[in-house]
């Protein structure tokens, strides 16, 4: 750093970080705008003008933030939420490492049509309608087992395990063994320690993924207690676009909230807990990735 | 214990008489089918004896419902059913249950959808004879109140699904709203009703200052009212209307072509405004006629007329507009005019007017054809909620006292009961009646309706789209044509292109498809 400052930049360089510069602040911004539009709208009352736009709340009020959260399906909604992103994402990581050491493992027979099998499914698979008879035969409607067993183990995430796994020196696998460990010893004493940065980004993306998901839990859940958050959110969103009776959809509620600033709240809402955990783990995020880029 | 007793005696001798009477009633069923209908349909009673219990998988208008709500469980044993509710809000999701087999029972389809599943065999038949006899009221509602639509659901000469009729927003051509204030500020008191009359206006309201804050930061006109000019020249451009009694799409007819200068002319003096590619509504409900409210525009037709209702007594509910207009020029609110559509040259004119259906018909899936104790039980249901006033009370807005009370003779729902969303939980909104709403009905019930009818002038001055059904080969070509025409108008109205380019337009127009779609409307 102390050395570039030293060498002496030619106007053109300037010219060119300044734009560089100007150019990354615009696009941050048109990131950051239509968040910060809906925070401030989340925040607002219901007596503010929707034909404006407010970056910070003309009125603040946590109304909206009231209404949403008594909203019967939100608990419900969160419940399952969370048990589907802690489920998935733990049985993830466990299924994935089981799956990508022994691929690691150039002695293990047949171990490129086994890794082969895998890649197909990141190409082909059954398609919709035949997942939807499968869960159905397997009787797991209705069950947080149909939102989390069908991508137990991403092809992807478990390659790059595999790839990092396969990174590590056989020397220190070897000397676990002249001190007499096993197999099983070895995975979890020695390998899963030395993994934690791969684990953890595919544990983000996971969390991330499973947070997100609504379509199979539309698909695979048929009661409303039974869904997730984003679904839920769904249904509240969408409420206004359907016009059926005036009453019942524009004009609904009295003088404190209107549908508007309660979209926004359930977008807060439903996006607040990704933003919260994001930092924490982004680190190893951007690490992760580098880390295990392809090496075998 | 007594008491206990003989309660629980009478309970057996229900129960017994019951059973007897369902068998008889399954007896009469294979032997005759006719019969049991006509047994129960003479009875005095309004719904017909159903003594086996029988189970009905139901999709409502709205989702999600819940199957232990209070007005679910009202319907369950009234009907003697049980009902599965299901969730067809996601399209995607639905198909997908659809094609692994899961067809309910009753469900609403697009009419995009109509034909097709017909096709496929996953609707059923519904015998007109068979709605005369299990939903009397609704069989005859449907005769009296809206005889031109009914037809819609035959295919050849067999009907496969129940039309669902829209009074509260179909049949009205918007209301134009002028700002009073501002036609008084330039010195105008007689609201402009023809094209000449209108465009004075419109330049004053650009050039004079109307609302007198020494900026010239006023228009005349966005995209609603532009329609007015097409409709003042015969046609609208996205609607099919007749022509010589053939059916003709607006946008290509020459009289466009009149309409499309008075537009140009318009952008060029900076009378119309720049923004009017963007449509009126620039966020929030989609209902708000944002320029207009912000007072950057003097005149709108956005949005159906009960947007602009204002409170008809204290703590009356009003319209989406007139609520945020209360917010930005509090002071033009008592100051609105409602105007009438422009009449162009030769009289002619007319705003957009919604033909009075909903998008989607109640059909039946193909397992409920054969089986004639469902079809009864289903029809039934309907025909209570929603062609009786006490079935339609019940299942749109739940129990009087605990759902809604009733104010001016009109029902007003409780909170958390106004929300939407609250009331389908517990099977009201549209779940029973399934949007099947009868003008008869919604007069007594709805406050927007009554004033829409007040004014006296909506239901005339329309211009209806004819082509109800999308025609044939509408997906095939819809988008494509659909984009030209708006590129066309676009270029021609900003000056893009000058107006000769109009028959290049029609042209192209014609090329990418319309030429079918205009032999397939011909032919109607």
């Amino acid at each position: 750093m102390n050395r570039s400052s030293r060498i002496k930049k030619s106007i053109g360089e300037h010219v060119f970080d300044t734009f560089n510069v100007v150019l990354m602040i615009l696009l941050c911004l048109t990131t950051i705008y239509p968040f910060l539009y809906l925070l401030s709208l989340s925040l607002s009352s219901g007596n503010i003008s929707l034909t404006k736009i407010h970056l910070f709340p003309p009125e603040f009020s946590l109304a909206n933030y009231e209404s949403v959260l008594s909203y019967g399906y939100i608990k419900t909604g969160f419940m399952n939420s969370i048990m589907r992103v802690v489920l998935g994402t733990a049985l993830e990581l466990f299924f994935c490492l089981l799956t990508a050491y022994p691929l690691a493992k150039k002695y293990l027979p047949l171990r490129n049509s086994w890794t082969g099998i895998i890649v197909f499914t990141m190409f082909f698979s059954g398609g919709l309608i035949p997942s939807y008879i499968l869960m159905r035969e397997l009787h797991l409607m209705n069950s947080i087992w149909a939102l989390v067993l069908p991508n137990l183990i991403p092809a992807f995430s478990m390659i790059l395990i595999r790839n990092y796994i396969m990174s590590l020196p056989d020397s220190i696998e070897e000397s676990a063994k002249i001190d007499g460990a096993g197999e099983f010893t070895i995975l979890y004493k020695i390998i899963a320690p030395m993994v934690t940065p791969i684990l953890a980004t595919v544990a983000l993306w996971s969390i991330v993924g499973h947070w997100n998901a609504w379509f199979d839990s539309l698909l695979y859940s048929t009661s409303p207690e039974k869904q997730v958050l984003q679904v839920v959110m769904r249904n509240i969103i969408q409420q206004g676009d359907v016009t059926l009776e005036a009453g019942a959809t524009s004009t609904v509620l009295s003088g404190s909230v209107n549908p508007t600033t309660i979209k926004a709240a359930t977008i807060m809402i439903t996006s607040l807990p990704v933003i919260a955990i994001y930092p924490f783990l982004q680190k190893y995020f951007v690490k992760g990735i580098m880390v295990g880029s392809l090496k075998g | 214990m007594n008491n206990f007793v003989t309660l629980k005696k009478s309970r057996v001798l229900i129960l017994c008489a019951a059973m007897l009477a369902s068998f008889t009633a399954c007896g009469n069923n294979e032997v005759n089918k006719g019969a049991n209908a006509g047994a129960s349909n003479s009875s005095e009673s309004s719904t017909p004896n159903f003594d086996k219990k029988i189970k009905i998988s139901w999709v409502g208008w709205s989702s999600p419902v819940n199957d232990k709500g209070e007005i679910v469980k009202e319907i369950e044993e009234k009907f003697n059913v049980d009902i599965n509710m299901v969730d067809a809000s996601d399209g995607a999701a639905f198909d997908v249950k659809i094609a692994a087999g899961e067809v309910p029972d009753v469900f609403p389809l697009d009419f995009s959808k109509y034909q097709k599943f017909i096709d496929d065999e996953i609707v059923g038949e519904i015998p007109y004879e068979t709605i005369e006899k299990y939903a009397p009221n609704l069989y005859q509602a449907y005769q009296t109140e809206v005889p031109t639509y009914i037809d819609l659901t035959k295919i050849g000469d067999k009907n496969y699904g129940l039309v669902v009729p829209n009074p509260e927003s179909g049949n009205f051509r918007p209301l134009v709203v002028w700002r009073g204030d501002w036609l008084k500020n330039v010195g105008i008191t007689k609201v402009p009703e023809s094209l000449s009359e209108f465009e004075d206006a419109m330049y004053k309201f650009t050039n004079n200052d109307p609302d007198k804050n020494g900026k010239k930061d006023t228009y005349g006109l966005s995209e609603s009212m532009m329609q007015t000019v097409y409709g003042a020249y015969g046609y609208l451009p996205t609607s099919w209307t007749r022509r010589d009694g053939k059916l003709v799409y607006g946008a290509v007819q020459p009289e466009m072509k009149e309409a499309l200068k008075v537009l140009a002319k318009w952008y060029k003096d900076g009378v119309l405004t720049p923004e009017f590619i963007n449509g009126e509504n620039k966020g929030g409900d989609w209902s708000i006629a944002t320029d207009f409210v912000n007072g950057i525009i003097g005149v709108t037709s956005y949005a159906d007329y009960l947007y602009w209702k204002p409170a008809q007594s204290a703590g009356d509910r009003e319209g989406s507009n007139i609520t945020e207009m209360r917010k930005t020029i509090p002071d033009a609110v008592d100051k609105l005019v409602y105007g009438k559509p422009i009449a162009g040259p030769d009289g002619k004119k007319g705003l957009n007017m919604r033909n009075s259906l909903q998008g989607r018909f109640i059909v039946f899936g193909k397992q409920v054809e054969k089986d004639l104790d469902k079809q009864a039980r289903i029809l039934s249901i309907l025909d209570y909620s929603s062609s009786t006033y006490e079935g339609y009370m019940l299942t749109r807005y739940g129990k009087e006292g605990v759902h809604y009370n009733m104010k001016d003779g009109y029902p007003e729902a409780i909170a958390p009961y106004s929300d939407w969303n609250e009331i389908v939980k517990i099977g009201g909104g549209a779940t029973f009646n399934n949007a099947i709403w009868l003008p008869s009905i919604i007069q007594k019930v709805n406050r927007e309706y009554a004033w829409g009818k007040s004014l006296g002038t909506l239901q005339s001055d329309g211009i209806m789209n004819e082509v109800i059904l999308p025609l044939p080969s509408a997906s095939k070509y819809q988008a494509e044509i659909d984009k030209i025409r708006s590129e066309a108008y676009v270029d021609m109205i900003t000056g893009k292109k000058t107006i000769d380019y109009f028959d290049t337009f029609v042209a192209n127009w014609r090329a990418a498809g319309g030429s079918v779609l205009e032999e397939e409307a011909a032919a109607k």
